[in-house]
């Protein structure tokens, strides 16, 4: 599980968005990013459901975001090292993730970033995919294991990028 | 080298990656804090959130000692020492790392090191504005005069291999207008090797010496000798 423990708000090489290597050990985990890990930057895991090839979104993992939601709520205040998720990144990030669960049965694992952003996480032995959704944009970075890499970005649409529906089938190939 | 009298320092850390012969049990975990009984104590958790539910899992334990402000964070991935408020110097500081990490490899039975770092985070308020970054940062952006108007905050980062001890280094800069028209500058330098390591605190402290060097000409490239003199 990829726990995200950076603390600055240019921890990211690819500023605003992403990190390629693992973050918790690409970077050092000085004292006051685990303050935020206690408070706010902690790793939610959305375990793949059977071999469901569409997953709308259940009534429990709705209540399951709305939770998530409540505790972000109380976590909103800016601080030195990290910015708060604001409200319409959370309503992008959502919307991402429903709409991504009805096309894919592969959820990510979610955390939240000192930027920000609300991050999703794919990792397979064939590779690593990480997106980060903020209030306007989605950010992409792809990295196989053989070191081929895809980055990009786009405003945020309501459409899954083509480079990240890609990624997806190529990380779950049989 | 150049090291300052006063360095404005708001974190120092040492961290090690470790490894055990066998899964870290929340009981290890949860046995750090008696250990440590009048310090704070918060417990770091993980949450994994799925169709059946909230499900918590203890990740680590954060201990502070409420009057040093010394940190322990000690997880199942690393261990990690911090001075925040009471940093003086590396002669200090080493032995205290020492003794902290001798300690954790003993009641852990820890069998190898596969990383190690340092991270510095220092935090300059000097008399000035961003037009006058060129006083004090050797290593800035620059804009150019037909911007509009100059940019009021800045951050960035660059990272770099340090072939002298096969490590890497994340070093990341912050600026931004301060009140009483003060200028803040905050200068992180995050240094580490990602290597095999044997679970022996003298011999990696002796690493740690050579790390902190590099750390030390990070940051004596990145400033100016302005800035040095006015926290030397």
């Amino acid at each position: 599980m990829a726990i995200y423990s950076g603390d600055l708000p240019y921890n990211f090489v690819v500023a605003p968005g992403v990190q390629l290597e693992s973050p918790s050990r690409a970077t050092t985990n000085p004292a006051s990013s685990q303050q935020s890990l206690v408070s706010r930057l902690r790793t939610f895991s959305f375990p793949v459901v059977g071999d469901q090839t569409s997953l709308p979104l259940s009534p429990e993992l709705e209540v399951a975001l709305k939770s998530l939601e409540d505790l972000w709520r109380d976590h909103l205040e800016d601080s030195e090292y990290a910015r708060p998720v604001v409200h319409s990144t959370l309503v992008n990030a959502k919307d991402f993730l429903k709409i991504f669960s009805e096309q894919f049965k592969h959820l990510p694992e979610v955390s939240a970033f000192p930027n920000g952003e609300i991050g999703f996480e794919w990792d397979t032995l064939k590779g690593n995919l990480i997106i980060l959704v903020d209030q306007h944009s989605i950010y992409f970075a792809y990295k196989t294991r053989r070191n081929s890499r895809v980055k990009g970005n786009s405003p945020w649409d309501s459409t899954i990028p083509s480079e990240v529906k890609d990624a997806i089938h190529f990380l779950y190939k049989e | 080298m150049k090291t300052l009298a006063n360095p404005p320092i708001i974190e120092a850390l040492a961290q090690i990656n470790y490894e055990t012969s066998s899964p870290v049990e929340d009981s290890q975990i949860h046995g750090t804090k008696t250990g440590h009984a009048n310090w704070n104590a918060e417990d770091v958790l993980q949450l994994q959130i799925g169709p059946s539910g909230i499900n918590t899992n203890l990740f680590g334990v954060k201990l502070t000692d409420p009057t040093s402000k010394e940190v322990l964070q000690i997880t199942k991935q690393f261990f990690a020492y911090s001075q925040t408020a009471k940093y003086t110097k590396w002669d200090n500081f080493r032995p205290a790392i020492q003794g902290h990490i001798d300690s954790f490899l003993t009641s852990f039975a820890v069998t190898n090191i596969d990383r190690i770092a340092l991270r510095f985070i220092n935090k300059f308020e000097v008399n000035g504005t961003i037009s006058d970054l060129s006083r004090f940062l050797a290593i800035r952006p620059t804009f150019d005069s037909n911007l509009n108007s100059p940019p009021d905050s800045i951050v960035f980062q660059y990272t770099m291999p340090i072939s002298q001890v096969e490590g890497r280094a994340n070093v990341g800069f912050a600026i931004a207008r301060a009140p009483e028209d003060k200028l803040s500058i905050t200068l992180d330098i995050d240094v580490f090797i990602s290597s095999r390591f044997k679970a022996d605190s003298a011999e990696l402290m002796n690493d740690f010496d050579k790390l902190r060097e590099q750390k030390n000409l990070i940051f004596e490239t990145c400033l100016t000798p302005e800035l040095i003199k006015l926290f030397g």
